[in-house]
């Protein structure tokens, strides 16, 4: 008489089969909003970056210190966005000999799935460089 | 006995919708998992890149304001954990080597230096390029058609008591020749491979071989009689591509010397790299002391009022 039944590596291939399927539908979610995430952060540094440069093309005379709201249509497409930029002296520590240099600091601030993102864009703006 | 025989398809089906499934949720997974190693990369990138600017900033302040960074300019970390180093290569170009101006478009006017630039005006005979010729090498040797180039050449000199220009045409293509009137440019099939200043890598101790599509024939004499040379001030013509550009000392045994004839130091190239994570990013400015505005060309002159 022939046994009827399943063997144990049938048994053991479904039970990972569904373990992974678990696994990755649970996390699924999260990928979505990883690949959401990634490109609201290209997005982010993107209108960062714009900003640096608008600035360093105002030339250094023409920057006085202290920060302002950044402008650009494409925070429209960031949820609960806001971007600024500060300009100040250069510190001490990056400028030890009293440079006319400014660092200029452009920060984009958005919420990705409740939580708060920010992407800042760092550089320097001198009297005679690059504009 | 024979006992029922048992079918059915239920179990396989689930288990191909499962694979299925799975291999969409694992798709997606990767792909998030791409995305985010993208947009860091690109994070990075973003913050190399404006810390290399920002050195090539400090280093061109510094150097207005008569300080010189020598060898190295290390700019330390800019708050957002990027740095730049900056490595100049000053007095370009080196004795007897081409001086290459980065590429330039239509109408853009290209200046090189036959006086020493730090000198006084107008030039002396010490100062001046000791040659009697030089060569002048244009043009991209990608461009064709509509796109080749043609050059305008002007060159100043002093004649003792005033400045003198000749301005001199040059067409790679030959086709045009007949109706611009300018003289044809030596453009062999085989572009010109020369040594110039241009040093586009970040390793600021080797000079590149650099290909031009054309070069001027005859060699164009900087040396009028009893003229000293100041400058010439080259500029593109028809091609709406950028072109690059490079003047060549010429002779081996400049005036007697034994030495190669040089052109007088002139430009300093500024080589920035921003590092930021596993990213660097390369930022590099020409720099050129004394050029004259590009009106300067078509500027007119008089020793009196103009009146239209």
């Amino acid at each position: 008489m022939k046994d009827k039944g399943v063997s144990l590596i049938e048994v053991v291939l479904v039970v990972v089969l569904i373990g992974l399927m678990i696994l990755v539908l649970t996390n699924l979610p999260q990928a979505l909003g990883l690949i959401g995430g990634s490109k609201h952060e290209v997005l982010a540094r993107d209108i960062a970056s714009k900003k640096i440069e608008d600035i360093r093309s105002q030339g250094f005379d023409s920057l006085g210190s202290g920060s302002s709201l950044i402008i650009d249509n494409r925070l429209d497409q960031l949820a609960g966005s806001s971007a600024q930029s500060l300009i100040e002296d250069c510190p001490v520590t990056a400028c030890s000999n009293n440079e006319q240099v400014k660092k200029v600091t452009a920060t984009v601030s958005w919420l990705e799935q409740g939580k708060l993102r920010s992407a800042t864009v760092v550089t320097f703006v001198a009297k005679g460089g690059l504009q | 006995m024979k006992l029922p025989q048992e079918s059915g398809q239920v179990v396989i089906i689930l288990l191909l919708t499962a694979l299925v499934a799975l291999t969409v949720g694992l798709a997606i997974t990767q792909r998030s998992i791409t995305d985010v190693s993208i947009s860091t990369q690109t994070e990075q990138s973003s913050r190399a890149f404006s810390a290399a600017e920002a050195g090539i900033e400090k280093a061109l302040q510094l150097e207005s304001a008569g300080s010189p960074i020598g060898d190295i300019l290390q700019t330390g970390d800019l708050g957002n954990e990027s740095s730049a180093q900056v490595r100049p290569i000053y007095d370009l170009p080196r004795p007897g080597q081409a001086l290459e101006y980065p590429p330039i478009g239509k109408e853009t006017v290209a200046q090189f230096w036959l006086t020493d630039p730090k000198g006084a005006l107008p030039p002396t005979l010490s100062l001046i390029y000791q040659g009697n010729e030089v060569d002048i090498y244009f043009g991209d040797p990608a461009s064709t058609g509509a796109d080749s180039p043609a050059l305008e050449v002007n060159l100043i000199t002093w004649n003792g008591t005033s400045y003198q220009t000749t301005r001199k045409y040059y067409d790679s293509d030959s086709g045009r020749i007949g109706a611009n009137g300018f003289d044809s440019a030596d453009c062999p099939a085989t572009p010109y491979l020369i040594n110039t200043s241009s040093s586009p890598s970040a390793d600021t101790t080797r000079y590149s071989d650099r290909k031009f599509k054309c070069q001027i024939t005859p060699s164009l004499d900087v040396k009028p009689s009893g003229q000293l040379p100041v400058m010439i001030r080259a500029r593109i013509l028809y091609s709406d591509t950028s072109q690059q550009m490079a003047v060549a000392p010429k002779g081996l045994n400049c005036n007697g010397t034994g030495n190669p004839c040089s052109l007088p130091a002139q430009a300093t190239i500024y080589t920035s790299v921003g590092t930021a994570g596993k990213s660097q990013r390369v930022v590099q400015v020409f720099r050129m002391d004394n050029v004259v505005p590009p009106f300067f060309d078509f500027a007119l002159f008089s020793a009196g009022e103009i009146s239209k």
